[in-house]
């Protein structure tokens, strides 16, 4: 009986060791964001201006962090000119004009971890939150606005890396990003897009 | 750890507020047309038109009224034109007109200031991922600037029902609105090139 309560506790503390080695207890991370738009009326061209911040808190029994994360993308496209007509073809009015959206989601996140406590991370997750977006429409001298806020989710995928097992590293991910916000200039109900994020991350 | 905290706060703050300003510097200078027309006018009802000279003209100064010199000949002259072109025949005034057409030009000055440390971002291009520091533009002291609008609206009015409806209801609008620089010449053909869109964008407005 003896022998096997020691053999239990060597492989509880073995277990809890190796998981020890390599983990992760707070990690904050920012990178570079590129957007691609998805089904959008609005404007398609990709932004490349874009960021990401983002805080993970690591469980200790679990390969599982929790956090917060909070991202903003520029999107701009010029419509050469072209005639839109409306109220039935009664009214019409032709312009060329900069569309742009800028997107501020702020969402809880939460990963899973493959391969924990190693140089290299695979993860996925989701995170849920809520997205402020302004959609604006710039013609001539003039300008119209719509801001408003959505409600927004993320699924995704990626990667930590550290080079050292240390308290540094690479982080890349690919997210698709599907929020509420409408245009009602435009009739669209939401805003879509396939994110892609590569940056750095401290974590002690 | 503490510190890093608020190294991390102060980053984020910072970038949250990073925001590509767009860049409007392929917008035409063009006039923006708009065109409406009222749901229930047949325009293959009417035959003949009437166009004043004259253009009224709305601006900052209050004596201006109205518009009588080459600009608004040419104004009215590109619309009697395009009238002409759809199938209409211009008669005097005296000769009961079906439809008669009033010219309004508008013209107006904004002016603005700009203030210290500010960056009135017209216009503008910020490209800030270099994984280094940028600085927005700004200007160290004030200055101003200012914009002139223009407008020239065109009405289409159903003289030919008058008296059966008891008003003088209007067929269709034309409304060009956009900025004017300071070369006339440049203004006055971009409101010619706005009239001659009007029409293209109106194609239910033929006398046939």
């Amino acid at each position: 009986m003896k022998k096997y309560i020691i053999l239990g506790l060597l492989f509880t503390l073995g277990t809890g060791s190796s998981f020890a080695q390599g983990r992760i207890n707070n990690l904050f991370g920012l990178s570079w964001e590129i957007a691609i738009p998805t089904n959008n009326e609005f404007l398609d061209k990709t932004s490349f201006a874009g960021g990401k911040a983002e805080y993970r808190y690591f469980l200790k029994q679990a390969p599982v962090s929790f956090g917060v994360a909070v991202s903003w993308n520029s999107f701009e496209q010029y419509i050469p000119t072209q005639t839109i007509t409306y109220k039935d073809g009664n009214s019409a009015i032709t312009t060329d004009m900069d569309r742009v959206i800028y997107t501020v989601p702020v969402m809880a996140t939460a990963h899973y971890y493959f391969n924990y406590g190693k140089k290299a991370m695979p993860y996925v997750g989701l995170g849920i939150g809520t997205q402020y977006a302004e959609q604006n429409i710039y013609y001539n001298i003039f300008e119209d606005t719509q801001n408003n806020w959505g409600f927004a989710v993320r699924p995704e995928i990626g990667v930590l890396i550290r080079p050292n097992g240390g308290n540094w590293g690479i982080l890349l991910g690919a997210a698709y990003s599907y929020a509420t916000n409408k245009n009602d200039l435009f009739q669209n109900d939401n805003l879509k897009s396939f994110n892609f994020n590569i940056g750095l991350f401290l974590n002690n | 750890m503490k510190r890093f905290n608020h190294l991390l706060l102060t980053a984020l703050v910072i970038l949250s507020a990073c925001r590509k300003e767009p860049d409007l510097s392929d917008l035409s200078g063009n006039f923006v047309v708009q065109t409406d027309k009222d749901p229930a006018a047949q325009f293959n009802t009417y035959k003949t038109f009437y166009i004043s000279d004259t253009v009224a003209y709305i601006s900052s100064n209050p004596k201006d009224s109205i518009l009588t010199d080459n600009t608004a000949k040419s104004l009215v002259a590109q619309i009697r034109k395009n009238m002409e072109a759809r199938g209409y025949t211009y008669v005097g005034r005296n000769r009961n007109p079906d439809l008669g057409i009033n010219t309004v030009a508008v013209k107006d000055v904004t002016v603005g200031i700009v203030y210290p440390g500010y960056w009135w971002g017209y216009p503008g291009y910020w490209d800030p991922w270099d994984w280094g520091w940028y600085y927005p533009y700004y200007y160290p002291w004030a200055t101003t600037y200012s914009v002139t609008t223009g407008s020239v609206i065109a009405e289409i009015i159903d003289v030919k029902n008058a008296q059966a409806n008891q008003k003088l209801d209007v067929a269709w609008t034309m409304n060009l609105n956009g900025a004017l620089g300071s070369s006339a010449s440049t203004n006055l053909q971009r409101a010619l090139d706005g009239i001659d869109q009007a029409f293209a964008q109106s194609p239910y407005l033929s006398a046939q």
